[in-house]
């Protein structure tokens, strides 16, 4: 006789939907979805039980907890023959894709590879990542996630990662032509001035700047970063751009005042990766 | 959410769902960039991801521009070694339907280019489907749309209206295969090197005599270029066509103000506005009887009349204006006879006789290539100068840049007509920087023009240098200027000056003064406002800070100024000389993925890009890779020198060196004996690289089993080599392990002892060679069974290579599995644990590393089992290297050894 939900949940008196008809026959069904895997009913209720139980806020309804990739990760968890497989096939397809975007830190089968790992190796007592999918998303989505971010760890071990995305006050003047004429006038007073302008803005503004500016997104990526339109994204940045423009001259005018007659010997003097001495021989031997 | 509370990947991948946003999330991925860069990364949109390697052959490059139906990318065609254009359609855009939709058009629009053969008419070469991405091939034509014309860099009005005429040929030619293009229209024709426009994008076009909606398309065409009867749905005729070209015209003259057909006629000439109000009837059959009708009436209407003004009416305007035929004469006229005197049968004659005096000249193939190069710039001089000159009339710097390009010229035959052996090897590098196409990117440059004298004066001592003879560059640049020169040019001149002297400086290794020079140059470049000055003396700041103790900061610092003006003012050969000096700084900072990154995004096809290539392939550990690239060079240098230039024997030792990597060991012996080859017949005096190919080549017959054999090898490198010569330590160490192999274990500790010694004088005392020599002198300590002194080796190997290059990098992982082992084999697991779980972790960070992971993971599960007997944890890593075993398909004992502990250990 199998164990129910309901009876394994008595105490959950919040999940209402656990009493409507059909919630057994349901998990029937999520088991023979992959008959060969040989997960029993009572497997799936432990399993079920146990996500329920780290839920916060309680499940709405049982197609919420996706029972039926539930049953993959008990059977995985359970190293079923044929488990990973499975797994596999239902939730690796967007890895090619990832594996791309870190092409020549990893192949696909190195990312393959290290995702399994992280789903189904126990870690320095922990268990295994798979055993965290609570069902909010299709497993294959989640899996997706777990593969980025193992590339981006891969990419900050290797070191590479960080250092291609340059801090935004740095960026911004090689994007922006006003910004690096600013920059290359004021030196000094353009990176305090900048850096306080960038403060002064709100978080989603600074946050919409990093993502175009270092890490080269595209409005449509930003559009699903932020949930919002295209033509929303392009509004707020255009709003962001001029006001931080504006911000950024008034700054520079407070704090310099220089005159165009005095552009001349600032621009002599911004270079600063020579020492003093190679410019003044460097300059005695071309007179 | 809390502020500080990092996101789960349950959480990422619910936002992506569209889920509910928790509050507070711009406020901690403001802070967090860990969480910033994975929400980022996972809503980046993967269907856009095509295959970088496109149908086996075309390697993408970059993106040209994107559309509704998909994008068009620039790449090299690999198999026919040249650029093109890809258009590419992307599936995932569509549904069913609408894909087989789109799959048919693009088709059709390859089917149309493909029949027509046209000077004007951009030519298709391929199309074809594959994984589901339909893609068409076309010849890629570098320069920019017509539409730019209108956004304000349009040639002056003549040129424009015979330009439009070439394009009203290019159309008339597809007419002529019963093809309408239906969408002309500025930015559907590109405008090329020469300034003829090439007609593009046959998206839209069909066969003659029906409408869009007869043959099922729908609608379509772009407004304010649609003819009418395009606009109403009726059936179609080459006229449509007509009314697009005519329309566009127009907006070109006005600059894109006029926004009706008739609009802006009335400003025009009156004999080009009669012939384009014909183009623009309303009814089709009231225009010009054909295309090719409309393009002699244009010809015609600005054909030149002494003293006849062909935009007067816009002069006022002060739109545009200029005088089709002045009356002075035109200087640009005899540009192009000005080459003659410099190339001709005669000088041609004597240069082949002095060629034939030399060995390298002697080579049929050396010899024809340099006459070959040398007629190809002739006949580019010939027929773009002229052009080049009258199009930037208005631009002295681009004319000044011709001078020079002429004087150039002139010292590279005059050069070789009485050559030395240097001058042979260094005349083709010469000959390849030699392109008009660097004119033309001179021509928004801001500094003021010298006089010519001092122009040709200042490129005969360039070239002087660049082919060695730096006394006579020196005495030329010290000569005093041709005339007084004017206060305002003198900065120009000082900045021409001071980047000669600094360029010979850097030649002759003075690279204190070197930099100097540069830095003046530079501050002369700021005052007069010139970019390519700025560019030239930045890169040489940048190169000078990496030969003076690898400063890759300073380097890192000019050529970021460097990427920023090259944004501003596109330059391809100085962007190529930026890109090549980022490689350097890649490399020195250890970091060949950035390097190669940097190589590849400059898609030049120049030997200098070639050649560094295969060297970083073979870092990084691609190596079938490698072998294409070092064999794509060899060829492509044995084109160019000839077979028995040490240049292709170098390039041989690199094929070699990637085929021995990717386990062609025969292949490899028989390309490195030929780079031996090479060497030996080269010189009678043993050449350097003759020592590093005969490493290559004890390499591979060692890898192939012919351990005698490769030990001869080695020693007659040791023999070529001189000690302090970078590769001889490591050839020692090479030799060492070949005598480990042997099972001479003290024959090779001696060898990897002196290895250690050599590279310690010759590289510095903690150089990561020095630490992997350590790695290679353990393995011989241990081979004995001494696992303490091996361990002192592996530990001190480590401790250089995580000072050379960083505790991340993975070389590390050797030498920390080294001591893992030394203590598991003294029983103290409890220490092999750390060390064998770091080099775990350091290797799971190197691409197709499987098998040497598999092992390391292995010995971790056994330090775990006999420190802790946490069985499961080593259960875990077990499976894990079983899998990793499995994937290496190699060391079949290892893996036998792997499944047999699982056996014995089940869950």
């Amino acid at each position: 006789m199998n164990t129910s939900l309901r009876t394994a949940l008595a105490h959950r008196e919040d999940l209402a939907w656990l009493d409507a008809q059909g919630v057994e026959r349901q998990l029937d069904q999520a088991v023979t979805r992959w008959p060969s895997l040989g997960v029993s009913h009572d497997a799936l209720v432990r399993r079920l039980v146990d996500v329920i139980e780290r839920c916060t806020p309680a499940p709405e309804s049982l197609e919420a907890l996706r029972p039926a990739e539930q049953v993959l990760v008990v059977a995985c968890l359970q190293e079923r023959p044929g488990a990973i497989e499975a797994l596999e096939a239902t939730a690796f397809g967007g890895l090619r894709a990832v594996a791309r975007r870190f092409k020549g830190l990893m192949t696909e089968a190195e990312l393959t590879q290290r995702v399994r790992t992280k789903l189904l190796v126990p870690r320095e007592r922990t268990e295994p990542q798979l055993a965290t999918f609570m069902g909010a998303t299709s497993l294959a989505r989640w899996v997706r996630v777990v593969a980025v971010r193992v590339g981006l760890d891969a990419a900050r071990a290797d070191g590479r990662r960080g250092a291609r995305e340059r801090a935004l006050p740095s960026a911004l003047p090689q994007r922006d032509p006003e910004f690096y004429w600013m920059r290359q006038l004021y030196t000094d007073d353009f990176e305090r001035v900048l850096g306080a302008c960038l403060d002064a803005l709100s978080s989603r503004d600074r946050n919409l700047l990093r993502a175009q500016v270092t890490h080269g997104m595209t409005l449509d990526d930003m559009a699903r970063m932020w949930g919002v339109h295209r033509a929303t994204i392009a509004r707020w940045l255009r709003a962001t751009r001029l006001e931080l423009v504006a911000a950024v001259r008034t700054g520079l005018r407070a704090e310099t005042g220089l005159s165009e007659s005095e552009v001349d010997s600032v621009i002599a003097l911004i270079h600063s990766a020579v020492s003093e001495g190679v410019i003044a021989r460097g300059l005695a031997k071309t007179s | 959410m809390d502020t500080s509370e990092c996101l789960t990947d349950q959480q990422v991948a619910q936002l992506l769902e569209g889920g509910e946003r928790p509050a507070h999330l711009d406020a901690h991925l403001d802070r967090c960039e860990a969480c910033f860069a994975l929400l980022a990364e996972a809503a980046r949109e993967d269907a856009c991801a095509v295959e970088d390697l496109v149908a086996g052959r075309y390697r993408l490059l970059d993106t040209l521009g994107q559309g509704g139906m998909g994008r068009v990318l620039r790449a090299h065609d690999t198999v026919l070694d040249r650029e093109v254009a890809l258009k590419i359609l992307r599936s995932e855009a569509f549904g069913a339907e609408g894909l087989e939709n789109a799959r048919a058009r693009l088709r059709e629009e390859a089917r149309c280019m493909a029949g027509i053969s046209h000077p004007n008419i951009v030519h298709v070469y391929d199309v074809g489907e594959t994984d589901g991405t339909v893609y068409i091939a076309m010849e890629y034509v570098r320069g920019a749309s017509v539409q730019s014309w209108i956004d304000g860099d349009a040639p002056e009005p003549t040129a424009v209206v015979l330009a439009f005429a070439g394009a009203a040929r290019g159309l008339a030619a597809a007419h002529a295969h019963a093809v309408i293009h239906r969408d002309v229209k500025p930015s559907n024709m590109l405008v090329d090197d020469t300034g003829s426009i090439r007609v593009s994008d046959f998206g839209l076009a069909r066969s003659s005599g029906a409408s869009d909606q007869e043959r099922g398309f729908g609608r379509s065409g772009t407004p304010g270029f649609m003819a009418p009867e395009q606009t109403a749905g009726d059936a179609l005729c080459e006229a449509t066509d007509q009314y697009g070209l005519a329309r566009s015209l127009v907006a070109v003259l006005t600059r894109g103000r006029s926004t009706g057909a008739a609009e802006g006629l009335d400003h025009l000439d009156r004999r080009v506005a009669g012939v384009l109000r014909i183009a623009l009837a309303g009814d089709p059959r009231a225009r010009h009887v054909s295309m090719t009708a409309f393009a002699e009436a244009l010809e015609r209407a600005v054909r030149p009349r002494r003293g006849r003004w062909v935009a007067a009416g816009l002069l006022g305007a002060g739109l545009l204006g200029a005088l089709v035929s002045a009356p002075e004469p035109d200087p640009c006229a005899t540009m192009g006879s000005a080459i003659d005197e410099h190339w001709n049968e005669a000088v041609a004659r004597s240069i082949r006789g002095a060629l034939s005096q030399h060995t390298i000249g002697r080579d049929p193939t050396f010899a024809a290539s340099v006459e070959r190069t040398l007629n190809t710039h002739a006949r580019d001089w010939t027929e773009y100068a002229p052009a080049l000159c009258r199009k930037h009339a208005q631009h002295p710097a681009v004319t000044r840049c011709l001078h020079e390009k002429l004087a150039a010229y002139a010292v590279v035959v005059e050069t070789l007509s009485a050559p030395t052996d240097a001058d042979l090897q260094a005349v083709p590098r010469t000959l390849s920087t030699w392109s008009l196409h660097a004119c033309r990117d001179r021509a928004d440059d801001g500094a003021p023009p010298l006089p010519r004298a001092d122009v040709e004066r200042l490129a005969r001592a360039e070239v002087l240098t660049d082919l060695g003879r730096l006394d006579a560059a020196t005495a030329l640049l010290d000569a005093p200027s041709s005339i007084d020169l004017a206060p305002s040019v003198r900065p120009a001149y000082g900045l021409r000056l001071a980047l000669g002297k600094a360029t010979i400086a850097a030649a002759d290794d003075r690279v204190d003064d070197a930099r100097g020079f540069f830095f003046a140059a530079l501050l002369d470049a700021l005052r007069i406002g010139s970019v390519a000055g700025q560019v030239d003396a930045r890169i040489g700041l940048a190169s000078m800070a990496l030969r003076s103790g690898g400063d890759t900061h300073s380097a890192r610092a000019e050529l970021d100024q460097v990427t920023a003006l090259l944004e501003r003012v596109p330059d391809e050969q100085r962007n190529e000389e930026a890109a090549l000096a980022w490689v350097d700084v890649h490399e020195l900072d250890n970091d060949p993925q950035r390097a190669l990154d940097t190589l590849d995004a400059t898609a030049s096809n120049s030997l200098a890009h070639r050649a560094a290539r295969p060297g970083l392939l073979l870092v990084l550990g691609r190596y079938s890779e490698a072998v294409v690239a070092a064999q794509g060079l060899t060829d492509a240098l044995e084109a160019e020198l000839g077979p028995r230039h040490p240049r292709v024997g170098d390039a041989k030792a690199q094929w070699a060196a990637a085929l021995t990597h990717s386990g062609r060991f025969d292949e490899a012996v028989r390309i490195a004996r030929e780079a031996v080859a090479i060497y030996d017949a080269a010189s009678e005096s043993p050449l350097h690289g003759s020592g590093w190919s005969l490493d290559v080549l004890g390499m591979a017959l060692w890898r192939r089993g012919d351990d005698d054999e490769a030990k001869e090898a080695f020693e007659r490198a040791l023999s070529i080599l001189p000690k302090r010569d970078p590769s001889y330590g490591i050839v020692l160490d090479n030799l060492g392990t070949l005598r480990l192999r042997a099972g001479d274990a003290s024959g090779a500790e001696q060898a990897h002892r002196a290895a250690v010694e050599t590279l310690r004088a010759t590289h510095g005392e903690d150089h990561h060679e020095v630490g992997l020599a350590h790695a290679n002198l353990g393995e011989a300590l241990y081979q004995q069974g001494r696992f303490d002194e091996a361990e002192r080796a592996f530990v001190d190997g480590h401790r250089m290579l995580e000072r050379a290059l960083g505790p991340e990098h993975p070389d590390n992982a050797s030498l920390l599995f080294g001591i893992g082992k030394c203590r598991m084999k003294r029983e103290r697991f409890d220490d092999a644990l750390a060390p064998l779980h770091r080099a775990t972790v350091l290797r799971e960070a190197v691409p197709d590393a499987h098998d040497f992971l598999g092992i390391v993971r292995y010995a971790e599960a056994i330090a775990v089992e006999r420190a802790t007997g946490d069985i499961p944890r080593a259960r875990a890593l077990v499976r894990a290297a079983v899998a990793d075993l499995e994937a290496a398909h190699r060391l079949p004992d290892d893996l036998a050894r792997a499944r047999a502990w699982l056996e014995a250990h089940p869950p």
